[in-house]
């Protein structure tokens, strides 16, 4: 089946709460998503950290296009990381600290500002009529950062990156700048390749409290996490952004440990400045549109990059931030916390891979791909913000079980597939 | 003396990793846990790809797969006994090939590296592999060995498959 021939405004319909689970196995549909949502989007690459020093690097993916990320001249810059003359990769390291990046099929090298600054035998083969300048590695559109997270865009015509958070930096601000400093990242990136479509990860950061009492059920059952309250909120941002929580902070214990007491010791430092945001510390379970999820709970942050590596293959990629100004025993019990809740072996995430994996598997026959799934949950019931808990907040709120996330995330992605 | 210690030390490392093996297999965590000293620390760093081989492990203040002491690894094995361990739920069918490549008695302690392969099949046909390096340091306690360290790196720096539940 071509693009052409599916009509994703027949399978897509957030307004009546279903969308078409063909868009979640169809490879044309996967294609299309490339090029019309990976490379006109702002994707995240990573955090500024990341990259301390003058000629640092670390390489990462926007949709499924590998990048090189580099510091040069003190500026953050990024770039395809292919050779543009026969496309090898001119770096095959995950980090490190290079001037330059030498290709290894013919020995064209560029800098780490991606101009091409070698090509052997440029006077016996070339006549030294080969324009260097033509020639520099593919660099992004357009490059930002918020609060230390690096975004890029393949798109020069995209709106700026603040225009694409749009209502959702106030919310993201309290999740990265509550503190004094912002936040730092703890090292390491965890990797790992789920056989999932990335939109399920990602429609599920974004906007369901409702699995964690079932599949989550095993954390509960051994008193690990409490029981869920069923009191909060899901919050629904023009453009698919999207976060929800239960009131207080998700992911709480019977007995509170010194970082939840020093979450307390910061929520009550904020309720001075009667900030109506400060009640959505921390934020809960979200994402970003389309694909940087993230975790803002009583024991962790995170981000989670999930990247597409065809229409059934996610590659994973997370990192755990705390607060810069955050005191050293409790950065270690964050990064131990996280590790035994999140990430590969997490004793939540372990049983998200293990749903999502089945529900991709169960998506290969013609029956299963020619149904919908169902996202009603809560429709019409959505207020806004403002109504709900105050002040001017911006966006819509449904209750702690609500999809009014998905419904706008699908609506934007839509939009975007359908764009000229 | 071979890298692998005399012939009396080397049938007690390898009937530990035998009896290991077996506890990991047939799920008996209890037997398995018995097996470690209180203060046990086990290890799963992230790998990653760099020019330096030596630094491709993530350090002890970074992020890792598994960053666990006894206490972390009960709650790990008490999760797995959940009624709702959907992981584990039909069970796993998990083999542990454990080769020691160097062994060195140091006081009461014995330092053992090894090589291994932990293979787990999942359901009908999803297969995990998992091939690294084990280092170990066990410690004599009056007629047993017990593992006081574990830092196990797998060797594939994108892990493979949807989660990692199989200890290492």
């Amino acid at each position: 089946m071509e693009a052409s021939r599916i009509d994703l405004r027949a399978l897509v319909r957030p307004e009546k709460g279903l969308i078409g689970k063909a868009i979640f196995s169809d490879e044309d549909v996967y294609r299309r998503e490339l090029q019309q949502v990976f490379a006109r989007c702002w994707l995240y690459l990573g955090h500024e950290s990341q990259l301390a020093q003058e000629h640092d690097f670390f390489t990462t993916l926007m949709g499924a296009d590998t990048v090189i990320v580099t510091r040069s001249g003190g500026k953050i810059r990024a770039f395809l990381n292919a050779c543009t003359h026969r496309g090898m990769k001119v770096c095959r390291t995950d980090r490190g600290n290079a001037a330059d990046f030498t290709c290894p099929y013919h020995g064209w090298c560029f800098s780490s500002s991606g101009d091409l600054v070698g090509v052997p035998g440029m006077r016996e083969a070339y006549n030294h009529k080969l324009d260097t300048k033509e020639w520099g590695l593919r660099e992004v559109a357009q490059l930002d950062t918020f609060h230390g997270l690096i975004f890029a865009t393949w798109s020069a015509d995209a709106p700026s990156l603040a225009t694409h958070l749009g209502d959702m930096s106030c919310y993201l601000d309290r999740m990265l700048n509550r503190m004094e400093g912002g936040v730092e990242m703890i090292g390491a990136v965890q990797k790992w390749e789920m056989p999932v479509n990335w939109k399920l990860i990602a429609e599920n950061f974004l906007g369901d409290s409702y699995h964690v009492g079932t599949t989550h059920g095993s954390v509960v059952d051994i008193g690990f996490r409490k029981r869920p309250k069923k009191e909060g909120y899901q919050i629904s941002i023009r453009g698919g952004h999207g976060f929800g929580s239960e009131l207080g902070g998700f992911g709480a214990s019977a007995e509170p440990t010194p970082y939840e007491a020093y979450l307390n010791t910061v929520r009550s430092k904020l309720t001075a400045a009667r900030n109506p945001v400060d009640q959505f510390i921390p934020l809960g379970h979200g994402t970003i549109f389309p694909n940087m999820s993230f975790l803002d709970g009583v024991k962790f942050r995170m981000i989670r990059m999930s990247h597409p590596r065809g229409p059934g293959m996610t590659e994973s990629h997370t990192m755990c931030f705390v607060d810069k100004a955050l005191p050293e025993h409790l950065r270690d019990e964050v990064r131990r916390s996280f590790i035994l809740a999140f990430g590969p072996s997490g004793m939540f995430e372990v049983e998200d891979g293990e749903v999502w994996g089945e529900v991709c598997d169960g998506l290969r026959g013609h029956v299963a791909s020619s149904m919908d799934f169902n996202y009603q949950m809560g429709l019409g019931q959505d207020v806004p913000v403002s109504e709900k808990f105050g002040g001017d907040l911006p966006g819509r709120a449904g209750w702690y079980w609500s999809e009014v996330n998905q419904r706008e995330y699908y609506r934007r992605w839509l939009e975007l597939m359908e764009a000229k | 003396m071979s890298g692998l210690g005399d012939a009396q030390l080397y049938f007690e490392v390898r009937s530990f990793q035998a009896r290991e093996a077996v506890a990991l297999q047939t799920a008996d965590y209890d037997t398995w846990l018995a097996m470690m000293m209180p203060d046990v620390t086990y290890r799963v760093p992230v790998v990653s790809v760099g020019e330096d081989v030596a630094a491709s492990e993530s350090g002890t203040r970074e992020l890792a797969h598994y960053d666990d002491t006894l206490e972390t690894l009960r709650i790990r094995v008490a999760r797995m006994r959940s009624r709702m361990a959907w992981t584990e739920i039909p069970p796993s069918r998990v083999r542990y090939f454990v080769d020691p490549i160097m062994i060195r008695a140091e006081g009461e302690d014995v330092f053992v590296t090894s090589n291994f392969t932990v293979y787990q099949a999942r359901l009908q046909r999803e297969e995990n592999w998992y091939v690294g390096r084990r280092d170990d340091r066990l410690r004599r306690i009056g007629s047993q060995l017990l593992l006081a360290e574990r830092v196990a790196v797998i060797d594939r720096a994108v892990l493979p498959g949807k989660n990692l539940t199989v200890f290492i």
